[in-house]
């Protein structure tokens, strides 16, 4: 039986001119429902390279990706899109909110092109944000515009949550109760959650740590008792 | 090497933007050539044009005479200092046939090739000898006359072409062109259909006139300068004003010449009247005693006939007579002769028994004397007894006596008797010989009598025959003078005639006498010279397209690339602050800027420049060469121009990368290290009405927000685009209004399609011919309108029929389209001689009619209309003001079908009839229309690629830019899976809505650049429709929203190629 996530001697070439530069050199590694993973590894270890294959935004060079039973490395680029589309719910460091768009409406802009949504409000709620749905990005602080942006990726209700150093361009303390969101998310609906960090400090609260060095896993282990967001310091 | 490290940087931000670069560069060379082009074209024209007229030798000064001009007042102008050249010349109108049409031709004196209007050869060679001609080689060869052709010319009035010329065909040896003539309109003629429709060059020794018609002169000096400048008529203008000061006394001498010579003429001509008068009298009582004689003579003869008829009768009665009683004599003769002879023989019985008894009684006698000789002896003795008584004695003496008597007696008786008796008896004899002659005589009377009776026979048949040969003639004589007589009356009446004729002109010789004016000198320069002022008005309407159009270039480009460079700022914005940081000044840093639009902006003025000075001229060039004869456009190249227009561009692109990069350079390092906070979202107006907001999804919803919250970026699309509408919309609307021309005139205002001159003969005819459905006779001459100095040709319509005429013209007001009443008093005139005239309804203007002879009218109303000026009023009310009839000399018909075919049939069919002079076709009017107006669309395309290019540039640079703002918003929702198209709708709704909000505004902006220009534009003579067709607002939305699809399929792959890594990366 093949696991929920399946890398397999991915690979990553970009071609820039005549030069080749190998972002992933064999990357092998699966993930299973409902875990939350930590990605780990320095600027330019490729740990954003694999992200964006995982998430459908990049095609590896060779190897193969499976998602849920499905061969994603094989998908041509509208299949990739409807991947995106319904299964793929996406965290950026930098939030990236429409700015012209409220809170909720930020969430619907999500939830109205997926199959089956959940609720924007309840989801909004749920992060809580209830009492700011109405509010422009501009007017909301970064951790609550995160927490936005989670919502957005929560309420289409996707298969997989991929977060880009989520709290990369936050505080201390928000940035912490961002992570915990995500945790309980992951814990409570039962959502597979990866996320990728150069924080080695948060490894701890992942179910599964995959370090990621010069384009090939260097480490991949499973942390059976996961520490809670609040008792990591860094 | 001071900063060559940021002078490195700004180069390779220029080889890292390209796109960037070349969209500020083509924006400027796209605004910088259309000014520079429309600034340059109508230069180029004059200077093409000037160069032409210099080089063949264009006159700078005509002058002209109502007298004509003489040898000597050549030699006058020639006089006058500032004048280099002289040529007195001849010109007249003549009429030639040609492809069975009637065709004006102005007729020139050729003198040389190098004369003033010298002639540019084309084809052929020119005239040798004086029956050679050359003739215009036009645009569009449509006459066809081929080299060694002959073309005979008439001179379409009563006096004959030979009159003026000394030859009247001409073969053509050659084509040429001459800058006298650029364009088609040659100007009218009173001849034929009195547009002069071609010209024709013959040598100048063929002209007889007395006095040249014109005088050309060419001054000193006007060549070096353009003759469109005002520099140009500072020099000429002296020497008009000279030749103005000569001109009283040469017209006070040329007047006094002509009325001299027209007395004289009268005077000669009187005479010859007289004489010839006389002559003729002198023959017909020459002629009329021919008759008188005759009649006489024939009555004579009739008398003597009648005489010597009655004489012959008489005669042969008096023959019958006289031979009647010769022989009644001549029987009464032989009677008498009868009788006589048997009395005679009777008498000769007596006369034998008288004889006897004569001779008894002789014997008695005898016997008786012896007796009484005794007895007288016895008395004697008796006596002789002395007693005897005395008594007695007495007695006896008696009784003696008695007795010597008796005896006496008896012997005497004796004697007698015997006398007698020998008498008698010769007598008898006598008797019997006389009727011997008798006999021999009666019977010679007898055979001449037969004889006499014979002649007197043949004599009446003789003279009954000669007297019916006399009557006979006498008949003759009479039917002779009978003819005669015809003749004398039919000649009399001729000679009456053809007398009173020439009394006729004498009279009109007397009174053209009378109304010789002075002579008038008119001296002109080119300002009145058709051709010159018709294309520099073309050059000047160009001129007055440069003033409008460039602006919303300028404009345009202005706000695109301060949006560009405002975002080329942004971009950098981390860069500014690290350049800040590491201590370049603010004028270091915004030089990099303002050096990077400078470079954008020169290079598109070079391009611009270059495009606007040589396509442009060109094109607009070669479009009004379909409306004028000229050699090839020659391209100038005005500095000043192009360094004022570079300035500009370059001030203009400056300043706004200045104004972008001020902004940022105003805050310090740090904070611009720092993302720029993002601007706040806003509510709009729409969000209060929630029906409508709550409906809408999110990507209206940022549509809607972004449109009002970027207001420079929404001001300058709807800006560009509206410009671009409004331009399309522009051009369409000339084409419209010259549209609307040809329509409206030939189709609403004027319905009828056949124009038909004729005189009072020719109106029979036409109730004959079938094609022509209906018509209606009008007098149409060509007069004008004054009011101050402002005078205006105008054609002037008298209809016979006021009622019916509507149904041919139709007189309306353009504004509320309400029917006009053809007046009994006073004036309807056209709208464009309203406006040039400043006049309104109840106004007096001064009418002139063809013959020079002005009154006031009232004006009753003011017509729409758009091609030529009219002026229409009733027949009773021309009589009224100029004192005499109208002569009907046209019809107006409506056909029961037209195409070219059967209105050729009808032309031939009317033509060949008398009285029908010309006959011409609406088609035909609108055809030519169309073809002069045709260039018009050349410039129009040029509107609509210019307008094209516009919009694309501006909606691909505003795409772009909105674009690269937003570009991690698009790849973030490309992240979301949204799908390519649903990624590019979510841009172009944007540009959808904009492009729609442009373009309404655009399209009311066009109105009134449309208005504007159709003012501008307007040529004399051609009022130009100012309503812009329904279709034409619906093509250019169209066209202008095809533009923006064009632009949005362009940035359709542009949005595929956004990375969607480019939201991962941080904010810039």
């Amino acid at each position: 039986m093949t696991s929920y996530i399946e890398f397999r001697n991915v690979k990553k070439i970009y071609r820039m001119g005549e030069v080749e530069i190998s972002a992933l050199n064999g990357v092998d590694f699966s993930i299973d429902r409902g875990e939350f993973v930590i990605i780990a590894g320095a600027s330019g270890a490729g740990k954003s390279t694999i992200l964006n294959i995982l998430g459908g935004m990049d095609t590896a060079t060779s190897g193969e990706v499976v998602v849920d039973n499905k061969k994603v490395s094989r998908y041509t680029n509208k299949e990739l899109i409807t991947y995106r589309r319904h299964d793929i719910g996406f965290v950026f460091q930098f939030y990236n909110l429409v700015q012209n768009l409220t809170a909720l409406e930020n969430v619907e802009l999500a939830s109205q092109i997926c199959k089956n949504p959940l609720n924007p409000k309840e989801v909004l709620k749920s992060v809580g944000l209830s009492h700011r749905i109405n509010n422009f990005p501009a007017q909301l602080s970064g951790g609550e515009q995160q927490r936005v942006a989670i919502a957005r990726a929560l309420a289409k209700n996707p298969k997989l949550l991929l977060c880009d150093e989520p709290t990369g361009a936050l505080d201390y303390n928000t940035g912490k109760s961002i992570l915990k969101l995500l945790q309980d998310t992951c814990r409570q609906m039962n959502m597979t959650v990866v996320v990728i960090t150069h924080n080695l400090a948060i490894t701890p609260m992942g179910d599964k740590i995959i370090k990621v060095k010069n384009g090939i896993i260097e480490d991949q282990s499973i942390n059976n008792s996961p520490t809670p967001v609040e008792r990591i310091e860094w | 090497m001071k900063k060559s490290a940021l002078k490195k940087d700004i180069l390779r931000d220029i080889k890292g933007s390209l796109g960037r670069f070349l969209s500020i560069a083509s924006i400027v060379a796209l605004g910088v050539a259309f000014f520079a082009g429309l600034k340059i074209s109508p230069e180029d024209m004059r200077y093409t044009a000037d160069k032409y007229y210099d080089d063949y030798n264009l006159m700078d000064i005509r002058v002209v005479s109502t007298l004509g001009l003489t040898e000597d007042d050549v030699l006058e102008i020639k006089e006058i200092e500032g004048v280099q050249e002289v040529l007195g010349t001849y010109t007249i109108d003549a009429l030639a046939e040609l492809k069975e049409k009637e065709i004006v031709f102005r007729i020139h004196s050729f003198v040389s090739k190098e004369q003033i209007n010298g002639v540019n050869l084309i084809e052929g060679r020119l005239p040798k000898k004086p029956e050679e001609c050359v003739v215009e080689l036009g645009k569009e060869d449509d006459l066809d006359i081929a080299l060694g052709s002959k073309i005979k010319l008439s001179s379409g009035k009563e006096d004959p072409l030979s009159d003026s010329l000394l030859n009247t065909e001409f073969t053509v040896v050659g084509k040429v062109q001459t800058p006298y003539y650029l364009s088609f309109e040659k100007g009218n003629s009173t001849i034929g259909n009195g547009q002069v429709r071609n010209f024709i060059m013959i040598p100048q020794e063929n002209f007889k006139l007395e006095a040249f018609t014109d005088i050309y002169a060419i001054v000193e000096g006007a060549k070096d300068l353009n003759s469109y400048d005002d520099e140009y008529f500072h020099v000429v203008d002296k020497v008009t004003n000279k030749i103005k000061n000569i001109s009283k006394e040469r017209e006070n001498i040329r007047s006094e010449e002509v009325l001299n010579k027209a007395k004289e003429k009268l005077e000669e001509g009187k005479n010859e009247y007289f004489e010839e008068k006389a002559k003729v009298e002198e023959e017909l009582v020459k002629g009329l005693n021919e008759i008188e004689a005759g009649k006489r003579n024939i009555a004579k003869g009739e008398e003597a006939l009648r005489r010597n008829e009655a004489d012959f009768n008489w005669a042969i009665l008096e023959g019958k007579e006289k031979l009647g009683n010769s022989e009644r004599q001549l029987s009464k003769g032989e009677e008498e002769y009868e009788s006589a002879l048997k009395s005679f023989n009777k008498n000769k019985k007596i006369a034998e028994e008288q004889f006897k008894e004569a001779e008894k009684e002789i014997k008695k006698a005898e016997e008786a004397i012896p007796l009484l000789k005794y007895k007288i002896e016895q008395l004697k003795i008796a006596l002789e007894n002395p007693f005897l008584h005395i008594e007695e004695k007495e007695s006896l003496k008696a009784e003696l006596q008695q007795t010597i008597s008796k005896l006496r007696e008896t012997q005497k008786s004796i004697e007698s008797g015997n006398k007698e008796l020998a008498k008698n008896k010769i007598e008898l004899a006598k008797g019997e010989e006389k009727f011997k002659n008798n006999k021999e005589f009666l019977v010679s009377s007898r055979e001449k009598l037969e004889k006499e009776k014979l002649n007197l026979i043949n004599k009446e048949k003789k003279g009954l025959e000669e007297i019916k040969r006399a009557r006979k003639k006498l008949e003759k004589a009479k039917i002779d003078l009978e003819k005669g007589e015809e003749e004398y009356k039919s000649s009399k009446e001729k000679a009456n005639k053809e007398l009173a004729k020439a009394w006729g002109k004498i009279e009109d010789g007397e009174r053209e006498l009378n109304q010789i004016q002075r002579a008038k000198w008119y001296i002109l320069d080119r300002k009145s010279h058709y051709s010159y002022m018709d294309y520099g008005g073309a050059a000047d309407r160009i001129d007055a397209l440069s003033t409008v159009f460039p602006v919303f270039f300028a404009l345009v480009a202005a706000l695109v690339s301060l949006t560009t460079m405002t975002r080329m700022v942004d971009e950098q914005r981390v860069n500014i602050g690290t350049l800040k940081a590491l201590g370049y000044g603010k004028g270091a840093i915004a030089s990099k800027y303002i050096f990077y639009a400078l470079t954008a902006t020169v290079f598109g003025c070079i391009v611009g420049i270059g495009i606007g000075y040589t396509l442009f001229p060109t094109v607009i060039f070669n479009a009004y060469g379909i409306m004028y004869v000229l050699p090839s456009v020659i391209l100038r190249i005005n500095v000043p121009l192009a360094i004022s227009i570079s300035l500009v561009s370059i001030g203009l692109t400056t300043i706004t990368a200045y104004l972008a990069s001020n902004n940022e350079l105003k805050e310090n390092p740090a904070s611009l290290m720092r993302p720029r906070a993002p601007k706040l979202g806003k509510r709009i107006l729409l969000e209060k009405i929630p029906i409508i907001w709550s409906r809408l999804n999110f990507s209206y919803k940022v549509t809607l927000r972004n449109i009002f919250r970027y207001k420079r970026r929404f001001f300058m699309t709807v800006f560009g685009i509206a410009g671009c509408t409004a331009l399309v919309l522009t051009a369409f609307g000339i084409r419209d209004s010259i549209r609307t021309v040809v329509d409206k005139q030939y189709g609403e205002l004027f319905a009828y399609n056949v124009t038909i001159g004729l005189d009072s003969d020719g109106i029979k005819h036409l109730d004959n011919i079938d094609k022509i459905k209906d018509y209606q006779v009008i007098n149409r001459e060509s007069g004008s309108v004054s009011l101050g100095d402002i005078e205006k040709d105008i054609s002037i319509i008298v209809p016979k029929d006021l009622v019916n005429i509507d149904k041919l013209i139709k007189l309306q007001n353009r504004k509320d389209g309400t029917k006009i009443k053809f007046p009994n008093n006073g004036i309807v005139i056209s709208e464009q001689i309203g406006k040039d005239l400043k006049v309104k309804v109840g106004d007096k203007i001064n009418l002139i009619n063809s013959e020079e002879e002005k009154a006031i009218v009232e004006i009753v109303g003011i017509t729409e209309n758009y091609t030529f000026n009219y002026g229409y009023l009733s027949s009773e009310y021309y009589k009224e003001i100029f004192q005499r009839p109208v002569k009907f000399n046209e019809a107006l018909g409506i056909l029961e079908d037209t195409n070219k075919e059967i209105e050729n049939q009808l032309s031939k069919e009317l033509i060949s009839k008398e009285g029908i002079n010309s006959v011409s076709f609406n088609t035909t009017l609108k055809e030519n229309f169309e073809d002069t107006i045709e260039s018009l669309n050349y410039v129009v395309l040029v509107m609509i690629v210019s307008a094209g290019s516009l919009a694309f540039v501006v909606l691909y640079n505003l795409t772009n830019v909105n674009i690269s703002e937003r570009i991690r918003e698009i790849a973030t929702i490309k992240v979301l899976g949204f799908y390519d198209n649903e990624v590019s709708a979510y841009i172009y709704r944007e540009n959808i809505i904009l492009t729609i909000i442009g373009t309404l505004v655009g399209l009311v902006m066009g109105i009134f650049l449309h208005r504007y220009i159709m003012i501008t534009v307007e040529m004399e003579n051609i009022m130009f429709g100012l309503k812009v067709n329904f279709k034409s607002y619906i093509y250019s939305m169209i066209l202008t929203i095809v533009f923006s699809v064009l632009v949005n399929l362009a940035m359709h792959y542009k949005l595929k190629n956004v990375e969607m890594v480019e939201s991962l990366k941080s904010v810039d």
